[in-house]
Protein backbone atom coordinates (compact mmCIF):
# COMPACT_ATOMS: atom_id res chain seq x y z
CA UNK A 1 0.00 0.00 0.00
CA UNK A 2 1.49 3.56 -1.24
CA UNK A 3 0.44 6.86 -1.29
CA UNK A 4 -0.78 6.38 -4.57
CA UNK A 5 -3.84 4.83 -3.74
CA UNK A 6 -4.45 7.07 -0.53
CA UNK A 7 -7.51 8.53 -2.39
CA UNK A 8 -9.31 5.25 -3.15
CA UNK A 9 -9.20 5.26 1.08
CA UNK A 10 -9.23 9.14 1.40
CA UNK A 11 -12.20 9.86 -0.51
CA UNK A 12 -14.40 6.58 0.74
CA UNK A 13 -13.57 8.08 3.99
CA UNK A 14 -14.26 11.70 3.50
CA UNK A 15 -17.71 9.99 2.58
CA UNK A 16 -18.63 8.41 5.39
CA UNK A 17 -17.51 11.15 7.59
CA UNK A 18 -19.57 13.72 5.76
CA UNK A 19 -23.01 11.56 5.60
CA UNK A 20 -22.31 10.44 9.00
CA UNK A 21 -22.28 14.12 10.04
CA UNK A 22 -25.84 14.45 8.26
CA UNK A 23 -27.06 11.39 9.98
CA UNK A 24 -26.01 13.19 13.47
CA UNK A 25 -26.98 16.62 12.62
CA UNK A 26 -30.64 15.82 11.25
CA UNK A 27 -31.22 13.66 14.39
CA UNK A 28 -32.25 15.14 17.45
CA UNK A 29 -31.46 11.87 19.42
CA UNK A 30 -28.17 9.87 19.18
CA UNK A 31 -27.99 8.68 15.75
CA UNK A 32 -26.69 5.08 15.58
CA UNK A 33 -26.44 5.32 12.07
CA UNK A 34 -24.25 8.34 12.67
CA UNK A 35 -21.82 6.73 15.11
CA UNK A 36 -21.36 3.70 12.88
CA UNK A 37 -20.65 5.65 9.91
CA UNK A 38 -18.24 8.00 11.73
CA UNK A 39 -16.44 4.90 13.16
CA UNK A 40 -16.48 3.63 9.57
CA UNK A 41 -14.63 6.53 8.32
CA UNK A 42 -11.74 6.56 10.93
CA UNK A 43 -11.74 3.01 10.37
CA UNK A 44 -10.74 3.29 6.78
CA UNK A 45 -8.34 5.36 7.30
CA UNK A 46 -6.78 3.38 10.25
CA UNK A 47 -6.79 0.40 7.57
CA UNK A 48 -4.67 2.72 5.10
CA UNK A 49 -2.09 3.48 7.97
CA UNK A 50 -1.29 -0.06 8.85
CA UNK A 51 -1.26 -0.88 5.22
CA UNK A 52 1.22 1.52 4.75
CA UNK A 53 3.45 0.91 7.72
CA UNK A 54 3.68 -2.75 6.85
CA UNK A 55 4.73 -1.29 3.16
CA UNK A 56 7.04 1.16 4.22
CA UNK A 57 8.57 -1.08 7.04
CA UNK A 58 8.83 2.03 9.36
CA UNK A 59 6.06 3.72 11.24
CA UNK A 60 4.59 6.59 9.23
CA UNK A 61 5.33 9.20 11.21
CA UNK A 62 8.27 10.77 9.58
CA UNK A 63 7.26 13.44 7.47
CA UNK A 64 4.31 16.06 7.98
CA UNK A 65 1.88 14.55 5.49
CA UNK A 66 2.11 11.31 7.83
CA UNK A 67 1.14 12.91 10.70
CA UNK A 68 -2.09 14.77 9.20
CA UNK A 69 -3.08 11.40 7.93
CA UNK A 70 -2.66 10.22 11.71
CA UNK A 71 -4.55 13.25 12.80
CA UNK A 72 -7.49 12.65 10.22
CA UNK A 73 -7.51 9.29 11.59
CA UNK A 74 -7.64 10.19 15.39
CA UNK A 75 -9.67 13.32 14.77
CA UNK A 76 -12.68 11.57 13.04
CA UNK A 77 -12.46 8.46 16.05
CA UNK A 78 -12.20 11.10 19.03
CA UNK A 79 -15.15 12.50 16.98
CA UNK A 80 -17.23 9.02 17.28
CA UNK A 81 -16.22 8.79 20.74
CA UNK A 82 -17.29 12.43 21.62
CA UNK A 83 -20.47 11.93 19.68
CA UNK A 84 -21.21 8.57 21.11
CA UNK A 85 -20.62 9.64 24.64
CA UNK A 86 -22.45 13.30 24.63
CA UNK A 87 -24.57 13.07 21.67
CA UNK A 88 -23.41 16.54 20.82
CA UNK A 89 -24.97 16.46 17.10
CA UNK A 90 -23.13 19.11 15.32
CA UNK A 91 -19.77 17.65 16.46
CA UNK A 92 -19.19 14.99 13.89
CA UNK A 93 -19.73 17.35 11.41
CA UNK A 94 -16.88 19.82 12.87
CA UNK A 95 -14.68 16.44 13.28
CA UNK A 96 -15.02 15.87 9.75
CA UNK A 97 -14.40 18.92 8.39
CA UNK A 98 -11.02 18.80 10.26
CA UNK A 99 -9.90 15.23 8.88
CA UNK A 100 -11.19 16.57 5.24
CA UNK A 101 -9.10 19.62 5.35
CA UNK A 102 -6.42 17.56 6.58
CA UNK A 103 -7.04 14.48 4.37
CA UNK A 104 -7.16 17.15 1.29
CA UNK A 105 -4.00 18.82 2.02
CA UNK A 106 -2.38 15.16 1.48
CA UNK A 107 -4.38 14.64 -1.61
CA UNK A 108 -3.36 18.03 -3.00
CA UNK A 109 0.19 18.11 -1.94
CA UNK A 110 0.81 14.81 -2.28
CA UNK A 111 4.76 14.53 -1.16
CA UNK A 112 7.58 11.77 -2.01
CA UNK A 113 7.46 9.52 1.12
CA UNK A 114 10.55 6.77 1.45
CA UNK A 115 11.19 4.26 3.46
CA UNK A 116 14.08 5.73 5.02
CA UNK A 117 14.33 6.32 8.90
CA UNK A 118 17.10 8.65 9.64
CA UNK A 119 19.31 7.16 13.03
CA UNK A 120 17.77 9.76 15.28
CA UNK A 121 15.01 8.50 14.56
CA UNK A 122 14.97 4.58 15.23
CA UNK A 123 13.94 4.57 18.97
CA UNK A 124 11.83 2.48 20.41
CA UNK A 125 10.36 5.76 22.22
CA UNK A 126 9.46 7.34 18.66
CA UNK A 127 5.79 5.52 17.98
CA UNK A 128 4.67 6.09 21.49
CA UNK A 129 6.23 9.65 21.39
CA UNK A 130 4.43 11.07 18.17
CA UNK A 131 1.43 8.38 18.62
CA UNK A 132 0.43 9.87 22.10
CA UNK A 133 1.04 13.18 20.79
CA UNK A 134 -1.53 12.97 17.85
CA UNK A 135 -4.02 11.78 19.49
CA UNK A 136 -3.92 14.77 21.91
CA UNK A 137 -4.14 17.02 19.54
CA UNK A 138 -7.43 15.02 18.34
CA UNK A 139 -8.99 14.83 21.62
CA UNK A 140 -8.41 18.80 22.48
CA UNK A 141 -9.36 19.89 18.79
CA UNK A 142 -13.13 18.39 20.22
CA UNK A 143 -12.92 20.30 23.04
CA UNK A 144 -11.65 23.23 21.05
CA UNK A 145 -14.87 22.59 18.85
CA UNK A 146 -16.88 22.40 21.69
CA UNK A 147 -15.26 25.71 23.35
CA UNK A 148 -16.31 27.67 19.73
CA UNK A 149 -19.63 27.00 19.71
CA UNK A 150 -20.03 27.68 23.82
CA UNK A 151 -18.35 31.05 23.20
CA UNK A 152 -20.75 31.50 20.18
CA UNK A 153 -23.70 30.85 22.50
CA UNK A 154 -22.71 31.96 25.56
CA UNK A 155 -24.23 28.56 26.98
CA UNK A 156 -21.95 26.93 29.67
CA UNK A 157 -24.13 23.41 29.55
CA UNK A 158 -20.15 22.34 27.32
CA UNK A 159 -17.90 22.96 30.47
CA UNK A 160 -18.13 19.81 31.54
CA UNK A 161 -17.73 17.72 28.71
CA UNK A 162 -14.64 20.06 27.71
CA UNK A 163 -13.23 18.77 31.29
CA UNK A 164 -13.39 15.53 30.48
CA UNK A 165 -11.65 16.02 26.86
CA UNK A 166 -9.04 18.62 28.55
CA UNK A 167 -8.05 16.06 31.54
CA UNK A 168 -7.67 13.14 28.66
CA UNK A 169 -5.70 15.63 26.46
CA UNK A 170 -3.50 16.78 29.07
CA UNK A 171 -2.79 13.56 30.54
CA UNK A 172 -2.11 12.64 26.57
CA UNK A 173 0.17 15.61 26.55
CA UNK A 174 1.80 14.57 29.36
CA UNK A 175 3.01 11.69 28.67
CA UNK A 176 3.74 12.61 24.98
CA UNK A 177 6.39 15.46 26.73
CA UNK A 178 7.64 13.15 29.45
CA UNK A 179 8.06 10.39 26.76
CA UNK A 180 9.82 12.97 24.50
CA UNK A 181 12.39 14.26 27.52
CA UNK A 182 13.20 10.77 28.41
CA UNK A 183 14.25 10.29 24.34
CA UNK A 184 15.92 13.65 24.11
CA UNK A 185 18.39 12.32 27.11
CA UNK A 186 18.87 8.93 25.45
CA UNK A 187 19.83 10.63 22.25
CA UNK A 188 21.04 14.11 22.92
CA UNK A 189 22.20 13.83 26.43
CA UNK A 190 19.78 16.55 28.27
CA UNK A 191 16.09 16.28 29.36
CA UNK A 192 14.86 19.35 27.77
CA UNK A 193 17.01 21.85 25.42
CA UNK A 194 14.43 24.68 24.98
CA UNK A 195 14.13 23.66 21.27
CA UNK A 196 11.71 25.81 19.48
CA UNK A 197 9.47 22.70 19.33
CA UNK A 198 9.64 21.74 23.11
CA UNK A 199 9.37 25.78 23.69
CA UNK A 200 5.64 25.81 22.00
CA UNK A 201 4.68 21.93 23.79
CA UNK A 202 5.46 23.60 27.02
CA UNK A 203 3.54 27.01 26.10
CA UNK A 204 0.50 24.78 25.19
CA UNK A 205 0.89 22.29 28.59
CA UNK A 206 1.27 25.24 30.35
CA UNK A 207 -2.44 26.23 28.50
CA UNK A 208 -4.62 23.31 29.26
CA UNK A 209 -3.71 23.55 32.97
CA UNK A 210 -4.15 27.23 32.82
CA UNK A 211 -7.96 25.80 31.71
CA UNK A 212 -8.36 23.49 34.69
CA UNK A 213 -6.94 25.65 37.55
CA UNK A 214 -9.71 28.02 36.00
CA UNK A 215 -12.14 25.70 36.76
CA UNK A 216 -10.95 24.15 39.91
CA UNK A 217 -9.68 26.99 42.02
CA UNK A 218 -11.01 30.33 40.43
CA UNK A 219 -13.97 32.31 39.51
CA UNK A 220 -13.49 33.23 36.03
CA UNK A 221 -16.01 33.47 33.69
CA UNK A 222 -17.36 30.72 31.28
CA UNK A 223 -15.88 33.44 28.41
CA UNK A 224 -12.51 33.34 30.10
CA UNK A 225 -12.27 29.65 30.51
CA UNK A 226 -13.75 28.73 26.40
CA UNK A 227 -11.13 31.63 25.35
CA UNK A 228 -8.44 29.56 27.70
CA UNK A 229 -9.04 26.24 25.56
CA UNK A 230 -9.26 28.41 21.67
CA UNK A 231 -5.71 29.78 22.73
CA UNK A 232 -4.78 26.30 24.10
CA UNK A 233 -5.31 25.06 20.45
CA UNK A 234 -3.57 27.82 18.69
CA UNK A 235 -0.58 27.07 20.48
CA UNK A 236 -1.03 23.51 19.64
CA UNK A 237 -1.01 24.14 16.03
CA UNK A 238 1.92 26.43 16.38
CA UNK A 239 3.50 23.39 18.24
CA UNK A 240 2.31 21.07 15.52
CA UNK A 241 3.37 22.74 12.50
CA UNK A 242 3.26 26.60 12.71
CA UNK A 243 6.45 27.08 14.59
CA UNK A 244 8.55 25.88 11.44
CA UNK A 245 7.62 28.88 9.93
CA UNK A 246 9.22 30.90 12.56
CA UNK A 247 12.94 32.20 12.32
CA UNK A 248 13.56 30.40 15.74
CA UNK A 249 13.09 27.45 13.35
CA UNK A 250 16.27 27.25 11.67
CA UNK A 251 17.61 25.66 15.16
CA UNK A 252 14.81 23.11 15.94
CA UNK A 253 16.37 19.39 15.96
CA UNK A 254 12.71 18.53 15.29
CA UNK A 255 12.83 19.55 11.55
CA UNK A 256 13.50 16.39 10.19
CA UNK A 257 11.03 15.42 7.08
CA UNK A 258 8.60 17.72 5.58
CA UNK B 1 18.92 43.03 38.56
CA UNK B 2 17.99 41.65 35.16
CA UNK B 3 19.38 45.05 33.59
CA UNK B 4 22.14 45.38 35.98
CA UNK B 5 23.59 42.17 35.66
CA UNK B 6 22.21 41.35 32.27
CA UNK B 7 21.40 37.15 32.10
CA UNK B 8 22.72 34.50 34.87
CA UNK B 9 25.99 33.31 34.99
CA UNK B 10 25.33 29.57 35.60
CA UNK B 11 28.94 29.03 37.02
CA UNK B 12 27.82 31.38 40.03
CA UNK B 13 24.67 29.23 41.34
CA UNK B 14 26.49 25.24 40.68
CA UNK B 15 26.74 23.14 43.45
CA UNK B 16 26.16 23.85 46.82
CA UNK B 17 24.96 27.29 45.65
CA UNK B 18 21.86 25.68 44.26
CA UNK B 19 21.33 24.00 46.61
CA UNK B 20 21.50 26.07 49.28
CA UNK B 21 19.35 28.55 47.59
CA UNK B 22 16.86 25.78 47.20
CA UNK B 23 16.67 25.03 51.16
CA UNK B 24 16.09 28.76 51.98
CA UNK B 25 13.67 29.05 49.57
CA UNK B 26 11.72 26.07 50.69
CA UNK B 27 12.38 25.88 54.24
CA UNK B 28 11.23 29.68 54.11
CA UNK B 29 8.30 28.91 52.09
CA UNK B 30 7.58 26.83 55.16
CA UNK B 31 7.96 28.97 57.88
CA UNK B 32 6.19 31.90 56.53
CA UNK B 33 3.35 29.04 55.76
CA UNK B 34 3.16 28.05 59.53
CA UNK B 35 3.88 31.50 61.33
CA UNK B 36 1.74 33.60 58.98
CA UNK B 37 -0.99 31.39 56.90
CA UNK B 38 -3.27 34.20 57.67
CA UNK B 39 -1.93 36.58 56.10
CA UNK B 40 -3.53 37.83 52.57
CA UNK B 41 -0.35 37.41 50.63
CA UNK B 42 0.76 34.03 51.56
CA UNK B 43 -3.02 32.55 50.89
CA UNK B 44 -2.46 34.15 47.14
CA UNK B 45 1.00 32.26 47.46
CA UNK B 46 -0.43 29.38 48.49
CA UNK B 47 -3.76 29.51 45.84
CA UNK B 48 -4.67 28.21 42.59
CA UNK B 49 -4.96 31.70 41.37
CA UNK B 50 -1.30 32.26 42.10
CA UNK B 51 -0.84 28.93 40.32
CA UNK B 52 -2.86 30.39 37.01
CA UNK B 53 -0.56 33.45 37.45
CA UNK B 54 2.80 31.57 37.64
CA UNK B 55 1.49 29.16 34.67
CA UNK B 56 1.00 32.34 32.40
CA UNK B 57 3.78 34.02 33.39
CA UNK B 58 5.78 30.64 32.27
CA UNK B 59 3.71 30.24 29.02
CA UNK B 60 4.56 34.22 28.27
CA UNK B 61 8.39 33.23 29.02
CA UNK B 62 7.63 30.57 26.37
CA UNK B 63 6.33 32.80 23.78
CA UNK B 64 9.21 35.19 23.96
CA UNK B 65 11.20 32.05 23.38
CA UNK B 66 9.42 30.88 20.75
CA UNK B 67 8.92 33.97 18.84
CA UNK B 68 12.27 35.46 19.26
CA UNK B 69 15.01 34.20 17.28
CA UNK B 70 18.68 34.86 19.48
CA UNK B 71 20.25 36.82 16.14
CA UNK B 72 16.93 39.35 15.98
CA UNK B 73 17.94 40.39 20.01
CA UNK B 74 21.22 41.20 19.37
CA UNK B 75 20.41 45.16 20.55
CA UNK B 76 22.05 46.58 23.89
CA UNK B 77 18.63 46.51 25.09
CA UNK B 78 17.49 43.09 24.08
CA UNK B 79 20.60 41.74 25.69
CA UNK B 80 20.21 43.67 28.64
CA UNK B 81 16.93 42.07 28.87
CA UNK B 82 17.65 38.70 28.17
CA UNK B 83 15.45 38.50 25.28
CA UNK B 84 18.12 36.86 23.29
CA UNK B 85 18.33 33.91 25.84
CA UNK B 86 15.42 34.33 27.62
CA UNK B 87 15.21 31.31 29.38
CA UNK B 88 18.53 32.32 31.00
CA UNK B 89 17.22 35.73 32.19
CA UNK B 90 16.65 36.81 35.98
CA UNK B 91 12.84 37.52 34.35
CA UNK B 92 12.22 33.60 33.58
CA UNK B 93 14.25 32.45 36.82
CA UNK B 94 11.82 34.95 38.53
CA UNK B 95 8.42 33.28 36.91
CA UNK B 96 9.94 29.58 37.65
CA UNK B 97 10.50 30.25 41.33
CA UNK B 98 7.06 31.84 41.60
CA UNK B 99 5.71 28.65 40.27
CA UNK B 100 8.16 26.61 42.68
CA UNK B 101 7.12 28.38 45.90
CA UNK B 102 3.26 28.17 44.51
CA UNK B 103 3.83 24.41 44.04
CA UNK B 104 5.80 23.63 46.96
CA UNK B 105 2.89 26.18 49.51
CA UNK B 106 0.03 23.99 47.45
CA UNK B 107 1.22 20.73 48.28
CA UNK B 108 2.58 21.97 51.82
CA UNK B 109 -1.34 22.97 52.25
CA UNK B 110 -2.71 20.39 50.76
CA UNK B 111 -5.00 17.59 52.74
CA UNK B 112 -4.11 13.98 52.39
CA UNK B 113 -7.49 13.27 53.25
CA UNK B 114 -8.77 15.32 50.19
CA UNK B 115 -9.84 13.48 46.89
CA UNK B 116 -7.63 12.73 44.52
CA UNK B 117 -4.91 12.64 46.71
CA UNK B 118 -2.47 10.21 44.68
CA UNK B 119 -2.84 12.36 41.68
CA UNK B 120 -2.64 15.37 43.22
CA UNK B 121 0.69 14.24 44.68
CA UNK B 122 2.05 12.52 41.59
CA UNK B 123 1.16 15.20 39.81
CA UNK B 124 2.64 18.24 41.66
CA UNK B 125 5.52 16.75 43.78
CA UNK B 126 6.22 15.18 40.09
CA UNK B 127 6.56 18.96 38.80
CA UNK B 128 8.13 20.51 41.13
CA UNK B 129 10.73 17.94 41.15
CA UNK B 130 11.17 17.96 37.40
CA UNK B 131 11.51 22.04 37.64
CA UNK B 132 13.37 22.14 40.19
CA UNK B 133 16.35 19.35 38.99
CA UNK B 134 16.08 21.14 35.30
CA UNK B 135 16.56 24.99 36.69
CA UNK B 136 18.37 24.41 39.76
CA UNK B 137 20.72 21.44 38.47
CA UNK B 138 21.06 23.45 34.96
CA UNK B 139 23.77 25.00 36.80
CA UNK B 140 25.88 21.37 37.68
CA UNK B 141 25.23 20.12 33.84
CA UNK B 142 28.20 20.01 31.64
CA UNK B 143 28.06 19.23 28.21
CA UNK B 144 31.34 19.00 25.81
CA UNK B 145 32.19 18.20 22.57
CA UNK B 146 34.86 15.83 21.77
CA UNK B 147 36.65 15.04 18.74
CA UNK B 148 37.82 11.17 18.69
CA UNK B 149 39.80 10.25 15.85
CA UNK B 150 41.35 7.02 14.92
CA UNK B 151 44.48 5.82 16.66
CA UNK B 152 44.73 9.48 18.37
CA UNK B 153 43.98 9.69 21.56
CA UNK B 154 42.41 12.67 22.71
CA UNK B 155 41.70 13.70 26.28
CA UNK B 156 40.53 17.13 25.47
CA UNK B 157 36.97 18.88 25.39
CA UNK B 158 34.95 21.89 24.19
CA UNK B 159 32.19 23.48 25.95
CA UNK B 160 29.67 25.51 23.59
CA UNK B 161 31.95 28.93 23.90
CA UNK B 162 34.54 26.53 22.33
CA UNK B 163 36.31 26.74 25.77
CA UNK B 164 38.84 23.61 26.43
CA UNK B 165 38.49 21.01 29.32
CA UNK B 166 40.51 18.54 30.28
CA UNK B 167 38.38 14.93 30.23
CA UNK B 168 40.92 13.40 33.05
CA UNK B 169 40.65 10.46 30.57
CA UNK B 170 41.82 9.42 27.01
CA UNK B 171 39.54 8.39 23.82
CA UNK B 172 41.10 6.66 20.93
CA UNK B 173 38.80 6.15 17.96
CA UNK B 174 39.16 2.50 17.06
CA UNK B 175 36.22 1.72 14.44
CA UNK B 176 33.40 3.71 12.75
CA UNK B 177 30.98 2.04 11.28
CA UNK B 178 28.22 3.72 8.94
CA UNK B 179 25.70 2.42 6.48
CA UNK B 180 23.48 4.25 3.83
CA UNK B 181 19.95 3.78 2.45
CA UNK B 182 19.83 2.90 -1.17
CA UNK B 183 19.18 7.01 -1.47
CA UNK B 184 22.42 7.84 0.06
CA UNK B 185 21.10 8.77 4.14
CA UNK B 186 22.59 7.48 6.43
CA UNK B 187 20.83 4.16 8.02
CA UNK B 188 22.97 3.63 11.31
CA UNK B 189 26.22 4.61 12.72
CA UNK B 190 28.52 3.83 15.50
CA UNK B 191 32.14 4.31 16.67
CA UNK B 192 33.92 1.44 18.91
CA UNK B 193 36.02 3.53 21.08
CA UNK B 194 38.87 2.84 23.75
CA UNK B 195 38.75 4.38 27.18
CA UNK B 196 40.62 3.64 30.56
CA UNK B 197 37.07 1.25 30.75
CA UNK B 198 38.11 -0.79 27.73
CA UNK B 199 36.32 -0.67 24.66
CA UNK B 200 33.00 0.71 24.24
CA UNK B 201 30.88 1.03 21.48
CA UNK B 202 28.50 4.33 21.21
CA UNK B 203 25.55 5.12 18.93
CA UNK B 204 22.61 7.21 18.41
CA UNK B 205 19.63 6.76 21.09
CA UNK B 206 22.77 4.36 22.55
CA UNK B 207 25.21 6.22 24.69
CA UNK B 208 27.96 5.18 26.91
CA UNK B 209 26.85 5.17 30.36
CA UNK B 210 30.33 5.78 32.08
CA UNK B 211 29.46 6.61 35.24
CA UNK B 212 26.33 7.53 37.49
CA UNK B 213 26.55 11.11 36.48
CA UNK B 214 28.28 11.14 33.33
CA UNK B 215 27.23 9.74 29.53
CA UNK B 216 28.70 9.91 26.22
CA UNK B 217 26.95 10.79 23.34
CA UNK B 218 27.82 10.08 19.62
CA UNK B 219 26.79 13.15 18.08
CA UNK B 220 28.13 13.24 14.48
CA UNK B 221 31.08 12.34 11.66
CA UNK B 222 32.87 13.44 8.90
CA UNK B 223 29.63 13.18 6.57
CA UNK B 224 32.01 14.14 3.48
CA UNK B 225 34.06 11.13 4.15
CA UNK B 226 31.29 8.88 5.03
CA UNK B 227 32.04 5.44 5.95
CA UNK B 228 35.27 6.54 5.37
CA UNK B 229 35.35 8.81 8.33
CA UNK B 230 38.21 9.55 10.51
CA UNK B 231 37.10 11.11 12.99
CA UNK B 232 33.44 11.36 15.41
CA UNK B 233 31.87 13.93 17.03
CA UNK B 234 30.96 12.30 20.89
CA UNK B 235 29.35 14.94 23.54
CA UNK B 236 30.01 14.38 27.25
CA UNK B 237 27.43 14.84 29.20
CA UNK B 238 27.55 15.56 33.10
CA UNK B 239 23.95 15.67 34.39
CA UNK B 240 24.35 14.83 38.80
CA UNK B 241 21.09 15.95 39.24
CA UNK B 242 19.33 13.16 36.37
CA UNK B 243 18.27 10.94 38.65
CA UNK B 244 16.07 13.83 40.57
CA UNK B 245 14.26 14.26 37.34
CA UNK B 246 13.91 10.76 36.16
CA UNK B 247 12.34 10.43 39.84
CA UNK B 248 9.67 13.68 38.64
CA UNK B 249 9.19 12.25 35.69
CA UNK B 250 8.19 8.70 36.84
CA UNK B 251 5.67 10.66 39.01
CA UNK B 252 4.14 12.86 36.42
CA UNK B 253 3.42 9.47 34.38
CA UNK B 254 1.96 8.26 36.77
CA UNK B 255 0.00 11.38 37.94
CA UNK B 256 -0.89 11.39 34.03
CA UNK B 257 -2.20 7.96 34.15
CA UNK B 258 -4.76 8.69 37.17
CA UNK B 259 -5.82 11.83 35.04
CA UNK B 260 -7.66 8.99 32.63
CA UNK B 261 -9.91 8.01 35.69
CA UNK B 262 -12.45 10.09 37.44
CA UNK B 263 -12.28 13.37 34.70
CA UNK B 264 -13.12 16.54 36.75
CA UNK B 265 -15.45 15.71 39.64
CA UNK B 266 -16.55 18.91 39.99
CA UNK B 267 -19.04 17.85 43.20
CA UNK B 268 -15.66 16.52 45.15
CA UNK B 269 -13.72 20.52 44.08
CA UNK B 270 -16.56 22.03 46.63
CA UNK B 271 -15.19 19.48 49.33
CA UNK B 272 -11.24 20.14 48.80
CA UNK B 273 -12.29 23.62 48.99
CA UNK B 274 -13.57 23.04 52.35
CA UNK B 275 -10.78 20.75 53.73
CA UNK B 276 -8.18 23.48 52.33
CA UNK B 277 -9.08 26.06 54.70
CA UNK B 278 -6.22 26.51 57.20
Amino acid sequence: MTWNIFPYFAIPAIVLAVVGAAFALTNKQHSRIASVLTLLAALTLGTFIVGLWATLQRPPLKTMGETRLWYAFFVTAAGFVTYHRWHFRWLPAITAVLAIVFCMVNLLRPELHDATLMPALQSGWFVPHVVVYMLAYAVLGCAFALSIVGLCNGQTRYLSSIDNLVYIGVALLSIGMLSGAIWAKQAWGDFWTWDPKETWAAATWCVYLIYIHQRLTCRTSPRTQYATIIIGFILLQMCWYGYQYLPTAQSSLHVYGT
Amino acid sequence: MQCFLGNITPAWWAFPMNVAVLLVLLVGLTIVWREAGQRWFVQFLASGKCSVVALMLVTGGCLIKGFVPPAAASSAVCVRLGLHDFTSSWIFAFCIVLLVGNLWLVIVRRSTKAPHAWRFALNHIGVLLTIVSLFFGAADTHKWRIVAQQGIPTDMGYDAAGTPHGLGYEIILDTFVVSFFDNGTPAAFYADISTEQGTQRVSVNQPWHRSWCEDVHLNSYDTQAGAASQFCVLERVVQPWKYVTWCGIVMMIGGALLLFFDGSKHKSVAKIKSNDQP
